[in-house]
C-alpha cells in the first residue's frame, strides 16, 4: 500500500534503492571480518573441549596414583611439573648414527619418565607403574595439543589473521578426533584392559602358550617351541604390562648373540586402516611391521638384511581410535584367524627343519603369554 | 565446522568390556563382564563340566547396540504379535 502510494516519490525510490544496497555495501567492506569472527567462534568452541579434555586427562592421571598408589604427599604439583618435560631429538645435519643417537635420548626419556614415577608413588606394582607411565604420557601429548591449538588461536585472534584461523579451522576435527581417541585410551589404562594394538602380543602369546618363556631383553620375552618340524622362536613384549618391550634389540641378541639364523621372519602388528575398510581384517606383506620412532624396525631390517633373512608381515587393521582404545570384539576375534595365518606362513614359506622367528609387535597391556 | 562436532567424544557410547573364559579340555566358553585384574591368558579356575583348567582367552569392548536392539524389538514385538 505505502509502496504503491509513494511509487512515483523520486525521494522516496532513492531512500529504498540505498536501503537495498546498504547490506551488500556493508558486506563488501566487513564480510571478511564477519567470517573472522564467526571462525573465532568456533575455534574457541573447540578449543575449549580440547581444555577440557586435556584436565579431564590430568584429572584421571593424579586420582589414579592417589586411589591405586596411594603416594605419601599431593600428586598433583609434581605432576603438573612433569606435564610440562620435554625431549630434544637429536640433530640430523650428519645423519649417520642418528640411530643409535635417537636409541639413546628415547631410552633416557623412558628411563627418566620411569624414575619419576616411582619417586611419584614408590609403592605401586609393576603393572601399575607401567600404567601411569601410559597415563602420563597420554596426558602430555593432550596437554601440548591443547597448548599449540592455543597458540595459534591466540595469533589468529591477536593479529585478526583470517587465514591463521582458518588453517587451524580446517585441521580441528582431525585433532579433535585424536584428542578424543587419546581421552578413550586412558580408560583402558586404568583398568588394564587390552587395547587394539595389543592384538601382535596377543597372536605371539597364543603361539608361546604353555611354553617357558626367558628375557632376552628389558621387558621382552622369547620362547622356543616346534611346529611342523620347524623350531619356531617367539618374541613378544612381556605382559600384562603395558609395553611395547625393545623388540629390535631382542631380535638382535637372538640373531647374534645366540647365533640363531631363522630362514624366515614373521611379524604381526596393529596396521591403521583406510576410512572404509573393515576392522579387524587381515592383510599380509612382506617388510619390517614394526612402529614408533623407527628405531626397532631399523635394528630389525639391519639384522634380516646382514643375514639375508626374508621380512613377512602380517597386520590387522584398524583405526587410530581403536588402537589405543579398549581392544574392539572384531579385533580380538581375527587373533583366531592371525594364527592360522601365521601357521600357514611357517608351512608355506619355510621347510621341514628350518627355524622360524615369529614377532608379536604391539603394545601388551593386559595381554600376558 | 565445529558446528558439526557439537558433542564431540560425548555422542559415542562408552564400551562395555567383557571377558571370554575358555576351557582347555572341552573349550566350553564362558562371557562374563570384565573385573579388574583380567587379562588375556590368565587362569581362571576350573571348568564346571568336565573339571579342565579354564583361561581368559579374550578381553573386548562392545559397543552396547545389542541392549538397544533388543529394546527396540520388544517396542516393535507387541503391534506384530497382535497381527
Ligand atoms: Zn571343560
Amino acid at each position: 500500500m505505502l509502496l504503491q502510494a509513494s511509487a512515483g516519490d523520486p525521494f522516496f525510490n532513492s531512500v529504498l534503492n540505498f536501503v537495498l544496497y546498504l547490506p551488500f555495501v556493508l558486506f563488501f567492506l566487513y564480510g571478511q571480518r564477519l567470517q573472522t569472527w564467526v571462525i573465532l567462534n568456533s575455534v574457541s568452541r573447540s578449543l575449549g573441549k580440547l581444555e577440557s579434555l586435556r584436565n579431564r586427562s590430568k584429572k584421571e592421571l593424579v586420582d589414579y596414583v592417589v586411589k591405586e598408589c596411594k603416594p605419601a604427599s599431593d600428586p598433583g604439583d609434581r605432576i603438573n611439573q612433569f606435564l610440562e618435560y620435554f625431549t630434544i631429538m637429536p640433530n640430523s645435519l650428519d645423519p649417520r648414527g642418528i640411530v643409535n643417537k635417537i636409541e639413546h635420548v628415547v631410552s633416557l626419556q623412558e628411563e627418566r619418565i620411569a624414575t619419576e614415577v616411582k619417586a611419584l608413588a614408590p609403592a605401586a606394582s609393576s603393572i601399575q607403574s607401567k600404567a601411569v607411565e601410559n597415563m602420563v604420557e597420554v596426558a602430555t601429548t593432550l596437554n601440548m595439543l591443547y597448548k599449540v591449538v592455543r597458540h595459534y588461536y591466540l595469533i589468529g585472534k591477536k593479529t585478526a589473521s583470517l587465514y591463521v584461523l582458518m588453517q587451524l579451522q580446517m585441521i580441528m576435527p582431525s585433532i579433535l578426533q585424536e584428542a578424543d581417541a587419546l581421552i578413550g585410551a586412558v580408560d583402558a589404562l586404568k583398568l588394564s584392559q587390552p587395547i587394539g594394538d595389543g592384538i601382535g602380543p596377543m597372536v605371539a602369546g597364543r603361539i608361546m602358550l604353555n611354553i617357558p618363556t626367558k628375557t632376552i631383553a628389558k621387558e621382552t620375552v622369547l620362547a622356543e617351541t616346534t611346529y611342523m618340524s620347524r623350531t619356531v622362536y617367539v618374541i613378544k613384549a612381556e605382559g600384562p604390562i603395558g609395553t611395547v618391550g625393545h623388540l629390535g634389540k631382542a631380535v638382535g641378541a637372538l640373531v647374534e648373540d645366540m647365533g640363531v639364523k631363522p630362514n624366515a621372519i614373521i611379524m604381526i602388528d596393529a596396521a591403521l586402516k583406510l576410512e572404509g575398510e573393515k576392522t579387524g581384517e587381515i592383510a599380509e606383506g612382506i617388510g619390517a611391521a614394526i612402529g614408533g620412532v623407527g628405531v626397532e624396525r631399523f635394528r630389525i631390517e639391519e639384522v634380516a638384511t646382514k643375514h639375508q633373512i626374508p621380512l613377512y608381515a602380517i597386520v590387522v587393521k584398524q583405526s587410530l581410535n581403536e588402537a589405543i582404545s579398549v581392544m574392539k570384539k572384531e579385533i580380538a576375534e581375527s587373533g583366531d584367524k592371525a594364527v592360522a595365518i601365521v601357521q600357514r606362513a611357517i608351512e608355506d614359506r619355510t621347510h621341514e627343519g628350518d627355524k622360524v622367528l615369529v614377532v608379536g609387535v604391539g603394545n601388551t597391556l593386559g595381554v600376558a603369554q | 565446522m565445529a558446528m558439526m562436532f557439537p558433542s564431540f567424544g560425548e555422542k559415542k557410547q562408552k564400551m562395555q568390556v567383557y571377558t571370554i573364559e575358555e576351557c582347555q579340555n572341552c573349550h566350553d566358553k564362558v562371557k562374563r563382564p570384565f573385573q579388574q585384574g583380567d587379562y588375556v591368558y590368565k587362569e581362571a579356575g576350573e571348568c564346571q563340566k568336565c573339571h579342565g583348567k579354564k583361561m581368559i582367552t579374550m578381553v573386548f569392548g562392545e559397543e552396547p547396540q545389542g541392549k538397544q536392539q533388543q529394546a527396540k524389538s520388544e517396542q516393535k514385538a507387541p503391534p506384530q504379535s497382535k497381527q
